[in-house]
C-alpha cells in the first residue's frame, strides 16, 4: 500500500473508535488483578455507587476494591496518559520534530527532579500541591535548558534537541534517583518511582491534584492546533502567514509542560506514551492537530490504563514497573521513527 | 498605484554592510525581477520586503502602509511569500497544505476550498489534492507550496527562487502564473537565478551586486553586456531573442571577463 493513497478515519470514527478503546481498556483495567471483577460486575458496583441497583450480585471486597483501589488507579492512568500523549504531540508540532517526546526531550526527567525537591522542601509549606507545583517547575527548567542549546539560528535542530534532552534526562532522572535514596523519605516513594513510573499510588486525592492541569492543556492545547499546523510548515513561512510563532511556542509549551509536570508528580516518567500516542493517531488520521491533539490526549489514556494493567498482571503477585512495558513498546517504535527521520534528514552530518 | 517602496534601505550585521541604500519603488501589477551573483544580496532583500528582518536603515513601506506598522496578522494580508525550500516533513494532504494558506483569512471562510481548487489548477496541481506532500518531487512540491502562497491573494508577492527546482514545461507554468497575477494588478518580486528567464518575464530588473543596486529598469537597460561583465565577471553576449521582444543572454565559453 503505497502512502500516498492511504484513507484517513474521519473525526466522529476516530473518537467513536477511541472512546471504545478507552472504555474497553477501562474495564480491563478495572477487573483485572487479585480480586476478579467481570465488566458486568464492574458496572452493578459503579452504579450501586450512583444509589442504583441493578441486581447483579457481587462481594463488599469487590466493591471496596474497585471503588477505593482500581478506580482511582484507571482514572488516574487515563489522566496521565492524557497528559503525556497530547503533551507529545504538542512538542512534536511546535519543534517540528517528530521524535520530541516529553521525556527523550529531558521534560519528564526535569519535572521527577522538580517534583522530588519540592515534595522534600516545600510540602511543608504548600501541602501536598508541592508534587504537581514542582513537577511543572522542574520541566519548565529543563526546557529552557535543553531548548536553549538546540536552538541555532531560528531553528530548532532536530538532533540537538534529542541529545540535549538525552543529557537533561540523565541528569534529572539521577537526581531524582538519588534524592529518593538519600531522603530516605516515605513520601517519595520508591528509588524506581520516578524513573519507571508507577501507578501504584493512586487514591482519589492524588487523581484530583493532577487532573486540573492535564485538564487545562487538554482545552486549552486545541486552540492552538491551526498555528501548529502552520508551524510544521516551517516557523519563517508560519510567520508569513501572520502566525506570532514565538507567543505561540511559549503557549503550547508552556501547556504542554503543565501537563507533563502533573503527569511526572503523580506517576513518575512513563516513557514512550508521547511518542507511541500521537504516531498512531497521524498513522490512521494525518498530521493535521484538530484531530491529532485530542485524539493524543485518548490514545494515551489507552496506552496506560491497559500497560497499568499488564503492569499488575503479568508477574503477579509482584508489579512490573509501568515504565519498562511502554518502553518495551515504544523503545523498538522509537527505533522506526529513528530510521525514518534519519532518512529524510539525510543522515546527521 | 505604487504596492512597495523602499527608501535608504540597508541591512548590517555588524561590520558587515550586507545591503545598502536601496531606493526604488514597485508599481501594482509589476513584475521585478531580481538577479545577481550568489552572496548580492537577492535573499537579504526579500527577507526584509518579508518582514522577516528588520532594516538597520531606512524604511520599507507596502500598500502605503510601513512595514512595520500593525501586526504579524495585518502584514499577512499585505504579502505573501514563496521561500526557496520547502521544509514540510508531515504527511499533509496536498489540498491541506494550500488551505493553509487561507489562515490569514479566517480559518473556516466558505470561499476557501473555492479559493484552494482555483490555485491548484493555476499552478498545475490539480490532480494532487488527496497526495501526501511528502511523497511528491521537489517540482511538485514547489509548485503545490506556490499554490498555497497564492490561496494566500495579497497585492505584493515575493518569491526566492520560483523555478529553481522545475523542469522546463514546469518554468514556463510558474513564470506565466506570475504574468497572469501582474495581470490581475498583484505586484511580484522574483528573485532569479536564471538571466533569461528575467529578461523574458519580468517588466523591470533589479541588478544586485555586493549590496546595491547596480542597474534596475527595463531587461533592455540592464542586460546589457558590459554591465554583466563586470558584475558576474563573465563575457556574455547578449543578442536579441528570436522570438520574443527581449534580449538574450549567452556567456560565451572559456572566456572570462572582468
Amino acid at each position: 500500500m503505497t502512502e500516498a493513497n492511504r484513507r484517513r478515519l474521519s473525526g466522529p470514527v476516530l473518537f467513536g473508535g477511541l472512546a471504545l478503546l478507552l472504555l474497553a481498556a477501562a474495564a480491563v483495567g478495572l477487573g483485572v488483578g487479585a480480586v476478579d471483577i467481570n465488566p458486568i460486575q464492574v458496572f452493578a458496583i459503579l452504579l450501586d455507587h450512583l444509589g442504583i441497583d441493578v441486581g447483579v450480585e457481587f462481594t463488599s471486597t469487590q466493591d471496596a476494591v474497585l471503588w477505593s483501589i482500581r478506580l482511582p488507579r484507571v482514572a488516574l492512568g487515563v489522566v496521565v496518559g492524557a497528559g503525556l500523549g497530547i503533551a507529545g504531540a504538542a512538542f512534536q508540532g511546535i519543534f517540528r520534530n517528530p521524535l520530541a517526546d516529553p521525556q527523550l526531550i529531558g521534560i519528564s526527567s526535569g519535572a521527577a527532579f522538580g517534583s522530588v525537591v519540592a515534595i522534600l522542601v516545600l510540602e511543608g509549606v504548600i501541602g501536598s500541591l508541592a508534587g504537581p507545583i514542582g513537577g511543572v517547575a522542574g520541566g519548565v527548567g529543563a526546557g529552557i535548558v535543553v531548548y536553549s542549546l538546540a536552538r541555532n539560528q531560528g531553528r530548532t535542530e532536530v538532533v540537538t534537541l534529542v541529545l540535549a534532552g538525552l543529557a537533561v534526562a540523565a541528569i534529572g532522572g539521577a537526581g531524582a534517583a538519588f534524592l529518593s535514596v538519600a531522603a530516605d523519605d516515605a513520601r517519595l516513594g520508591s528509588v524506581l518511582f520516578y524513573s519507571l513510573g508507577s501507578l501504584s499510588i493512586a487514591t482519589w486525592d492524588l487523581l484530583w491534584r493532577t487532573l486540573p492541569l492535564v485538564a487545562l492543556a487538554a482545552v486549552a492545547l486545541p486552540f492552538s492546533a491551526r498555528r501548529l499546523d502552520l508551524v510544521l510548515l516551517g516557523e519563517r513561512e508560519a510567520t508569513h502567514l501572520g502566525v506570532d510563532v514565538e507567543r505561540t511556542r511559549i503557549m503550547v509549551v508552556g501547556l504542554a509542560t503543565a501537563a507533563v509536570g502533573a503527569s511526572v508528580a503523580a506517576a513518575g516518567a512513563i516513557g514512550f506514551v508521547g511518542l507511541l500516542a500521537p504516531h498512531s493517531i497521524r498513522l490512521v488520521a494525518g498530521p493535521g492537530h484538530r484531530l491529532l491533539l485530542p485524539a493524543s490526549a485518548l490514545g494515551g489514556a489507552v496506552f496506560v490504563v491497559l500497560a497499568d494493567a499488564v503492569a499488575r498482571t503479568v508477574a503477579s503477585p509482584l508489579e512490573v514497573p509501568i515504565g519498562l512495558l511502554t518502553a518495551i513498546v515504544g523503545g523498538p517504535a522509537f527505533l522506526v521513527l529513528l530510521a525514518r527521520t534519519r532518512r529524510r534528514h539525510g543522515g546527521w552530518g | 498605484m505604487r504596492a512597495a517602496a523602499a527608501t535608504g534601505l540597508g541591512y548590517r550585521v555588524g561590520e558587515a554592510v550586507l545591503l545598502d541604500d536601496l531606493h526604488f519603488d514597485l508599481a501594482a501589477g509589476e513584475m521585478l525581477g531580481v538577479i545577481g551573483p550568489n552572496g548580492a544580496g537577492k535573499t537579504t532583500l526579500l527577507q526584509l520586503l518579508a518582514g522577516e528582518l528588520e532594516p538597520t536603515s531606512g524604511a520599507i513601506e507596502i500598500a502605503g502602509q510601513d512595514i512595520s506598522d500593525g501586526t504579524i496578522a495585518e502584514l499577512a494580508l499585505r504579502r505573501s511569500v514563496l521561500p526557496q525550500h520547502h521544509l514540510l516533513q508531515f504527511a499533509f494532504r496536498c489540498l491541506d497544505v494550500v488551505l493553509m494558506g487561507r489562515y490569514p483569512h479566517g480559518g473556516s471562510e466558505a470561499n476557501a476550498q473555492v479559493v484552494a481548487a482555483r490555485t491548484m489548477a493555476e499552478t498545475d496541481t490539480a490532480h494532487l489534492v488527496d497526495r501526501l506532500y511528502t511523497t511528491l518531487s521537489g517540482g511538485e512540491q514547489t509548485r503545490v507550496s506556490l499554490a498555497r502562497v497564492l490561496a494566500q491573494e495579497t497585492p505584493l508577492l515575493l518569491l526566492d527562487e520560483p523555478t529553481g527546482s522545475l523542469d522546463l514545461r514546469h518554468q514556463e507554468i510558474v513564470m506565466n502564473i506570475l504574468r497572469g497575477l501582474a495581470g490581475a494588478g498583484v505586484a511580484v518580486v522574483a528573485v532569479l537565478h536564471d538571466v533569461n528567464l528575467a529578461a523574458r518575464f519580468a517588466d523591470r530588473i533589479m541588478l544586485l551586486n555586493e549590496g546595491s543596486i547596480e542597474a534596475i529598469g527595463t531587461p533592455d537597460e540592464v542586460l546589457r553586456p558590459e554591465v554583466l561583465r563586470s558584475v558576474y565577471g563573465l563575457d556574455v553576449t547578449v543578442i536579441r531573442h528570436p522570438v520574443e521582444d527581449c534580449p538574450l543572454i549567452l556567456p560565451s565559453r572559456g572566456e572570462m571577463g572582468g
